[in-house]
């Protein structure tokens, strides 16, 4: 997993979900971290849209629960 | 302040984007529940705005589909009017109705029945009268949003299958800077002068150079983009804005340039003030201020010139020094798009801003005409006439720009917006008192304000226009307001000065019409007292 996509990645879910960036891993996702509920999946997803300019479509949106699926959609 | 958020979608995500505001943001799909219920979150006392951002689309649910009526959003309007008359003291934002560009009919749509577009334009035909009657009531028009950037930039439709979440992050940030940059215009906390420069701005090439006729400025190519700029400074200049140059040249070419070049839009009268010649620009802007005694924090400063802005900002910094855009023919749309929203936004424009210019380039002749005579010789050759209005309704949108606006003859410098002010006319307690004036040069409009709290004896608010500062109106003023407390039977009247960092030159005006000061608390307030005569 390339360093720079995770970091951003990384980045991206402590924002939308307020919480510090050392608390996510690759691993991290909505079973295993608190705040990361059905609306936090929504900020992620468009504080996602918003850093890379890039609107994700509906499956994304519904299969890509974890930092690490996350990850894969970086363009 | 503290705002409470309302949709009939999911509009969490715009509450990162409202910071540093105090939102809550309501239960899901609460919009009609909260605005028709009693005791609702919306009706709590401590919320002062209601921001209400409904998606059109899924207020007109089947009707959308041309199945059923539209019924629910008319009565969506009903609830809307209801709430705004019931909470007179609350601000409410509400978008305009935008429904999205699918359309069942195609291109059926202009002329059926059923047509969408036409629907549209009533439900907001009715919102804008709702609003018209309702001044707590303000309305953003959320199609332009979807003009310039369009719904493909603008709304998302896999969030919205995912989670109810109508708009990409694109359309948020637009969303929260829209309620801003209209609450800031609501309050008046625009700017009010814009400073130009000339050489590449108003016109192309170097007037020093090529002559005031021989400037690119015309009706062709780049010319007619640097007119189409001036065409739009004008309009700008019409809603209430001053404008100014400050530019290196020969003050010669440039007077030449702006009263015999054929092609100039904007002419010598149009300007507040010119100064054109050799001098660092932050000096010259300073004495804008000084000449139109305006503050440096109201000003903008457009400049083509990079080290000219830099040079600016590092020597004002409270004057705002927006981005030239890199192309002369985006200058139009850059300055109806950009400029105007973030600096000179306004809600409401009244007779007073069209003729603002005007009054300010009057006050300059004045100026003249002072330096030639004695004060009461020069009161008496200005032909001063003065109408005090008591309690004119019509009047309240331009009190409530006085209270907001004026800083430095103002006595307390209460800020009241105008549902306060129908308070106050509405109440027998209260008594606004507007005057206007004119002289020989011109029509100034109102110019000066006061509030009286008769149950108290107390004059709540006092303030005068700095344009008509000297002239004695205020004089005036208060001698209707202590005549309005002696009809109401009172025996003396209480006055304050509440210091604050631009009033001082109004700290003796008690004391310098008969008033006696009474206690003066540790923050420099002091409390003056009356006797009224009985007649």
């Amino acid at each position: 997993m390339p360093d720079k996509k995770l970091r951003a990645v990384i980045e991206i879910v402590a924002k939308a979900l307020d919480i510090s960036a050392d608390e996510l891993s690759p691993e991290s996702s909505m079973e295993n971290t608190p705040l990361w509920d059905s609306m936090g999946h929504l900020t992620i997803c468009l504080e996602f849209e918003r850093r890379f300019g890039k609107s994700l479509d509906l499956d994304q949106i519904t299969m890509a629960s974890s930092v690490r699926d996350l990850v894969a959609l970086v363009p | 302040m503290k705002f409470l958020l309302l949709s009939n979608v999911n509009v969490q995500p715009l509450l990162a984007h409202l910071q540093p505001l105090e939102v809550n943001c309501g239960a899901y799909n609460s919009l009609l529940a909260d605005l028709s219920t009693a005791n609702s979150p919306a009706t709590a006392a401590d919320i002062t705005h209601v921001l209400c951002l409904f998606d059109a689309d899924t207020m007109m649910g089947d009707a959308r589909y041309g199945i059923g009526t539209f019924e629910q959003c008319n009565m969506f309007l009903a609830t809307l009017s209801g709430f705004c008359s019931r909470h007179p003291e609350k601000v409410v934002v509400i978008n305009s109705f935008c429904l999205s560009a699918s359309r069942q009919l195609g291109y059926a749509d202009v002329t059926h029945p059923n047509s969408l577009r036409s629907i549209e334009a009533s439900l907001n035909e009715e919102l804008i009268s709702i609003a018209k009657a309702r001044s707590n009531l303000l309305v953003f028009d959320m199609e332009l949003l979807f003009r310039r950037y369009g719904e493909k930039v603008l709304l998302s439709n896999g969030l919205w299958y995912a989670g109810r979440v109508r708009y990409t992050a694109r359309m948020f940030e637009l969303l929260a800077s829209t309620i801003r940059q209209m609450l800031a215009a609501y309050t008046h906390q625009s700017r009010k002068v814009l400073i130009l420069d000339l050489d590449n701005t108003l016109w192309g090439d170097l007037v020093g150079e090529v002559g005031p006729n021989g400037v690119t400025l015309g009706e062709e190519g780049a010319g007619r983009c640097y007119r189409d700029f001036q065409r739009a400074l004008k309009a700008l200049q019409k809603t209430g804005v001053l404008l100014a140059i400050t530019s290196k040249n020969e003050e010669a070419d440039v007077y030449e340039a702006l009263d015999t070049n054929p092609m100039m839009i904007l002419r010598r009268e149009d300007f507040a003030a010119i100064y054109a010649d050799w001098q660092p620009k932050a000096e010259n802007i300073i004495k804008i201020a000084e000449a139109l005694n305006l503050g440096t924090d109201s000003f903008v400063f457009i400049d083509d010139n990079p080290v000219e802005r830099a040079a600016i900002r590092k020597f004002l910094p409270e004057v705002a020094v927006p981005e030239f855009p890199d192309r002369i023919e985006n200058l139009q749309t850059w300055l109806f798009g950009e400029v105007m929203p973030a600096h000179f936004g306004k809600y409401s424009i009244t007779a007073e801003d069209a003729a603002k210019t005007e009054q300010y380039r009057a006050n300059a002749a004045r100026q003249k005409l002072a330096a030639s005579f004695d004060l009461d010789g020069y009161l008496r050759e200005l032909n001063i006439e003065c109408n005090i209005h008591v309690n004119a309704a019509g009047q309240l949108t331009r009190a409530a720009q006085m209270t907001q606006k004026t800083n430095q003859f103002n006595l307390t410098t209460r800020r009241y917006d105008v549902t306060d002010l129908e308070r106050f006319v509405k109440s027998a307690e209260h008594a606004v008192l507007m005057l206007d004036y004119r002289d020989r040069f011109g029509d100034e409009g109102s110019v000066a304000l006061a509030i009286v709290d008769l149950a108290g004896g107390r004059i709540d608010t006092f303030l005068t226009s700095c344009r008509v500062i000297g002239r004695k109106v205020e004089t005036r003023l208060l001698e209707k307001a202590i005549e309005l407390c002696r009809d109401r039977g009172l025996q003396k009247v209480i006055g304050e000065y509440i210091p604050s960092r631009k009033n001082k030159m109004a700290a003796s005006f008690y004391e310098n019409h008969g008033f006696k000061p009474l206690f003066k608390s540790a923050d420099g307030r002091v409390t003056y007292e009356k006797s009224i005569d009985a007649r």
